[in-house]
């Protein structure tokens, strides 16, 4: 069992491996020349030589990316060309907002759909089935952004219970999940941010598990005497394809419920970037993208 | 009811009758209920079993042969099947158990084997791991003594390459290898009885007698008791002590496998026999059974096998035939049979209600 578990992570190499080839040409392909764009058009050729020997880009591609990618794998994501900054640092301070929601909604999309996904499976055509079910089809079928701004008009407009927008004093560096006056701010975001995944992961961990538990060999392990509980669990814990944070993540980076979020707007450093064609902070967001997306949207 | 001893006082007569049989199966119905209908599964069956014998079920395709046996395993889903009468199995009544006992009894005290092999396996872990799991499951013992002990259960049914078999997964195996791991599964706690649906039919016929005669002699060296299940009336006629036939969930002929095989009574179990390719003219073309097997959601009133028995007079359509022993505890429902000479007897011509004027 950890042979295959371990077999399927190892699988995720390869693939990895093809997303970032494919992400490397594209921006290799894409028009338009990084140094020329850094430089004013009168900028003598040998200058501009001197640049593209800086930034390695008078190398065959090939070498090109195979430096690319050694660096990234040793945590050097380099340098925008485009406002000089380490990439790193710049992900990083547009992630922090997105983490202080993202993270909490992973953990309570995960846990609630892997629950309500058992409850159903083992429930089938039940109340409570129908229930569950109810809210999964609820969850993946509102718009996000259309059930966000009913949370803030219920919530914060109308009853007044959670601030409308804006984020705790200390910003996403010194949030505090324990602390309410932080907190609050963060609840509206996680709902919306929670409850699509939650729908999806939901409806996907019920019907592989009830397909599941409909094979043959479901009988076989109970007629071994084992109990009903570990029959259930095992499948969960193996090879259920709909529990992966990675799909909350690629959600949250790309989802307008972080529009209460006040202070850097996550989506928008990548957008920024991308408008000019400044290659290492692009190749970043492909590479956050590639690692958010393999295997794991399904 | 006078002259219609259960089998049960029959049986235990040559013994005394202190002597309780290890299996007591009385009065079993099934059904199965959903909105739109109710299937009836099993509907009343009876039978003794004692400790170290085998009985061969035989039957068509729909008869209730594996809903019987999974029955007396309790695996059909709770809610939409309704057990009626008693099954017991040495001092536990499995209809009234609670459900932690009912775990425990199930791969230690009676265990299953499935007719797939192909499927009946968990592919995701290895076959030591299954066999081991079943092991500590019921004898609390640590996991090096379980893989010890399901080393030497795959010794036991002579799988070649034990030690490297007990780490291949399932579709690594053929499905001979896969049943006998499947067999080792169920033994691996030593039932007393141990429940076989159609072990063989998923795998040719070489390996099918190999698996049978392993299945025989591990259940003689075990001295288990053995429901086995089959299609092949020349299977049973090799394994069984007892043989029961199914049709449309009720047994309609039971008895000692010699006087079932060679001196059927019923009609169905007549036709049933001279349907086999077996022992037969090669000229002479095959007599099938004409008609279908009823439909278990509307059974019809009188003898079920009626609409398709070529004996079948008015009387048969009224009411099921209650069951008819003989000395030696030959079981027979039809209303064309009667007793001679502590003997059963087909007659044609006879009706049910002369055969209660019948001297006992
Ligand atoms: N869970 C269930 N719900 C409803 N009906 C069922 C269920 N299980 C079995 N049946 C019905 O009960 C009847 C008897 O089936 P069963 O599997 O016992 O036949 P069988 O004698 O074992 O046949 P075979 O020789 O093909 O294995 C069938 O008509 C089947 O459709
Ligand atoms: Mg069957």
């Amino acid at each position: 069992m950890w042979l295959y578990a371990l077999r399927r992570l190892l699988m995720t190499i390869p693939i990895l491996l093809g997303v970032t080839i494919i992400c490397f040409a594209l921006v290799k392909l894409a028009p338009g020349d990084p140094v020329q764009n850094l430089v004013r058009p009168e900028t003598p050729p040998e200058d501009i030589a001197k640049l593209r020997a800086y930034y390695g880009l008078d190398q065959p591609v090939v070498i090109q990316y195979f430096v690319w990618l050694w660096r990234v794998l040793s945590g050097d994501l380099g340098t925008s060309i485009a406002n000089n900054a380490p990439v790193a640092s710049e992900v990083l301070r547009a992630f922090q907002n997105t983490i202080v929601i993202a993270l909490i909604s992973v953990v309570l999309a995960f846990f609630a759909s892997m629950g309500l996904g058992i409850i159903a499976a083992t429930r089938q055509g039940g109340l409570v089935d129908r229930f569950v079910t109810a809210i999964a089809v609820f969850g993946i079928s509102v718009p996000t952004f259309w059930l966000a701004v009913v949370l803030v008009i219920v919530f914060a407009v109308n009853i007044n219970w959670l601030p409308a927008t804006g984020m705790g004093s200390g910003g996403s560096h010194d949030f505090n999940y324990f602390d309410w006056e932080d907190f609050k701010f963060a609840v509206m975001p996680i709902i919306a941010l929670a409850l699509p995944p939650l729908g999806i992961m939901t409806r996907t961990t019920r019907s592989a598990l009830s397909e599941i538990l409909n094979q043959d060999f479901i009988l076989t392990l109970r007629a071994k005497g084992l109990s009903e509980f570990s029959i259930i669990i095992t499948p969960c814990a193996t090879s259920c394809p709909g529990l992966s944070p990675c799909w909350v993540c690629n959600w949250a980076t790309s989802s307008a419920a972080r529009c209460w979020w006040k202070r850097s707007l996550p989506g928008q450093a990548p957008a920024s970037c991308s408008t000019r064609p400044s290659s290492p902070a692009t190749s970043r967001c492909c590479r956050a993208r590639s690692w958010c997306s393999p295997r794991c949207s399904s | 009811m006078n002259e219609m001893r259960s089998p049960d006082t029959l049986a235990s007569e040559p013994h005394g009758a202190t002597v309780e049989p290890y299996v007591r199966v009385k009065d079993l119905t099934v059904r199965f209920v959903s909105r739109e209908a109710t299937v009836k599964a099993v509907n009343g069956v009876s039978f003794d079993l004692d400790k170290g014998q085998v009985l061969c079920v035989i039957g068509e395709s729909g008869s209730g042969k594996s809903v019987m046996m999974r029955s007396l395993l309790r695996l059909h889903p709770k809610k939409r099947t309704v057990i009626e009468g008693s099954m017991r199995v040495g001092a536990d009544e499995i209809t009234s158990v609670s459900d932690k006992k009912m775990s425990e009894l199930r791969g230690s005290t009676i265990s299953m084997i499935f007719q797939e092999p192909m499927t009946a396996l968990d592919p995701l872990y290895t076959i030591g791991d299954q066999i081991a799991e079943t092991v500590m499951r019921h004898e609390k013992i640590d996991r090096d003594a379980a893989w010890k002990r399901a080393l030497e259960l795959l010794e036991l049914v002579r799988v070649p390459s034990p030690e490297r078999r007990l780490k291949a997964f399932p579709h690594e195996l053929s499905g001979g290898l896969r049943q006998r791991a499947m067999i080792a599964v169920a033994l691996s706690c030593r039932p007393s009885i141990l429940l076989a649906d159609e072990p063989t039919t998923a795998l040719d016929a070489s390996v099918q007698i190999q698996v049978l005669v392993l299945l025989r002699k591990l259940q003689r060296e075990m001295g288990m008791s053995m429901i086995f299940v089959t299609h092949d009336l020349g299977v049973a006629a090799q394994i069984a002590d007892k043989v029961a036939v199914m049709y449309a969930g009720r047994i309609i002929e039971y008895g000692e496998a010699r006087d079932v095989l060679m001196h059927p009574q019923h009609p169905y179990t007549k036709a049933m026999l001279s349907s086999t390719v077996k022992d037969q003219d090669k000229g002479k073309p095959l007599e099938a059974i004409a008609g279908t097997p009823p439909d278990l959601r509307a059974l019809p009133d009188g003898c079920s096998f009626a609409p398709r028995c070529k004996y079948a007079g008015p009387d048969c359509k009224v009411a099921m035939p209650d069951p008819l022993i003989d000395g030696r505890g030959h079981m027979v429902r039809c209303s064309k049979v009667r007793v001679m000479g502590g003997l059963l007897m087909f007659d044609e011509g006879m009706a049910r209600p002369e055969t209660a004027l019948e001297p006992a």
